[in-house]
């Protein structure tokens, strides 16, 4: 079997284009942009609105579910952190879960360093997943929606719209060849 | 498009983000009954639809009130940021704590912790896209 000079000539300008081939970059329109900071605004809510149940000084709210976190956990070796360390020490643990979700909830809601809110997002998804995910009457899927939320967040701009992030990204983008600091915090808006 | 109506079309949008806020809490609405306490105009029926339509309706007062802050001017982002902040204390001390205090014939500065972190937190919210609306109505886009 042949190729005609003709079709190796196509084949030969088909590769080439491929080789050299290009992406088109994806633009968020305005309406996108505003659309995902008010998808942001609501979910840093979410979080804001579970400081509620577990308030200081005693951080009652949370002492049942550190509990179950112990008993149902699909990490090995888990359950013996949560029993030997975050149980005998459960005011300073609920202090720094409060905390950890007052900061995530602030920096979503506001827009401020909203990247680092969201990895802060994810990482406390990821660690209530592992704990208490599959206990009885949980749908494991709203772990994994929470996580996968934060990942959005992470992966676009969505401070940069009702957000403090708009007026700090640029701020930090001019000064971002001069100072090694400015860079790394512009990765976070 | 001049300053107030501006600032109108920003507090009201701020005012129903709000509203949509305290509608998706655990009652669902619970705190919508708070917003029509301050204005004794609660009761079990009709209190969270009263809430809801209050917070659009103050949303847009305190627009014009922004609307007429910047009027004549240009705001820079950050100045429209911060003063939307501001406006946001302002509706928190003369709204929820002087009127909803006063109303409900409690001591002025009746506070506990629980309702100072819901409040503030969402009337500070409430400025920061109040301002942030605004600067984007002013702005002209690329492209």
């Amino acid at each position: 079997m042949s190729i005609s000079s003709s079709m190796r000539k196509r084949f030969a300008t088909s590769t080439s284009v491929e080789r050299g081939a290009t992406i088109a970059p994806i633009t968020l329109s305005e309406r996108s942009s505003m659309g995902l900071a008010l998808i942001r605004i609501f979910l840093g809510y979410l979080w804001f609105q579970q400081l509620f149940w577990k308030l200081p000084p005693d951080f009652a709210g949370l002492h049942k579910y550190v509990v179950r976190e112990g008993q149902y956990t699909i990490l090995p070796g888990y359950s013996f952190i949560i029993q030997n360390v975050f149980l005998p020490n459960f005011t300073i643990f609920g202090a720094g879960v409060w905390t950890l979700e007052l900061v995530i909830s602030l920096s979503l809601l506001f827009g401020i360093f909203t990247r680092f809110g969201a990895i802060l997002s994810v990482l406390q998804a990821v660690q209530l997943y592992i704990g208490i995910a599959y206990s009885p009457g949980e749908w494991y899927w709203t772990y994994g929606m929470l996580v996968m939320l934060g990942l959005v967040m992470i992966a676009v701009p969505a401070g940069r719209r009702f957000g403090f992030d708009q007026w700090l990204a640029p701020l930090l983008q001019s000064r971002a060849s001069r100072s090694r600091i400015a860079r790394w915090l512009s990765w976070l808006v | 498009m001049n300053s107030i109506l501006r600032g109108l079309l920003a507090g009201l949008f701020a005012g129903l983000i709000l509203a949509l806020l305290y509608l998706v809490d655990y009652g669902p609405g619970t705190q919508l009954h708070s917003v029509a306490s301050w204005f004794a105009l609660d009761n079990a029926s009709t209190g969270r639809l009263f809430g809801f339509v209050l917070l659009i309706v103050l949303g847009g007062v305190f627009g014009i009130f922004f609307g007429l802050i910047h009027r004549g001017q240009q705001p820079t982002l950050i100045r429209a940021i911060l003063s939307g902040l501001a406006l946001g204390v302002i509706w928190w001390i003369v709204i929820m704590l002087a009127l909803g205090n006063l109303v409900q014939q409690a001591p002025l500065l009746n506070l506990s912790f629980n309702s100072f972190l819901f409040f503030f937190t969402l009337a500070l919210l409430y400025g920061m896209i109040l301002g942030t609306a605004y600067f984007q109505s002013t702005v002209r886009r690329e492209g």
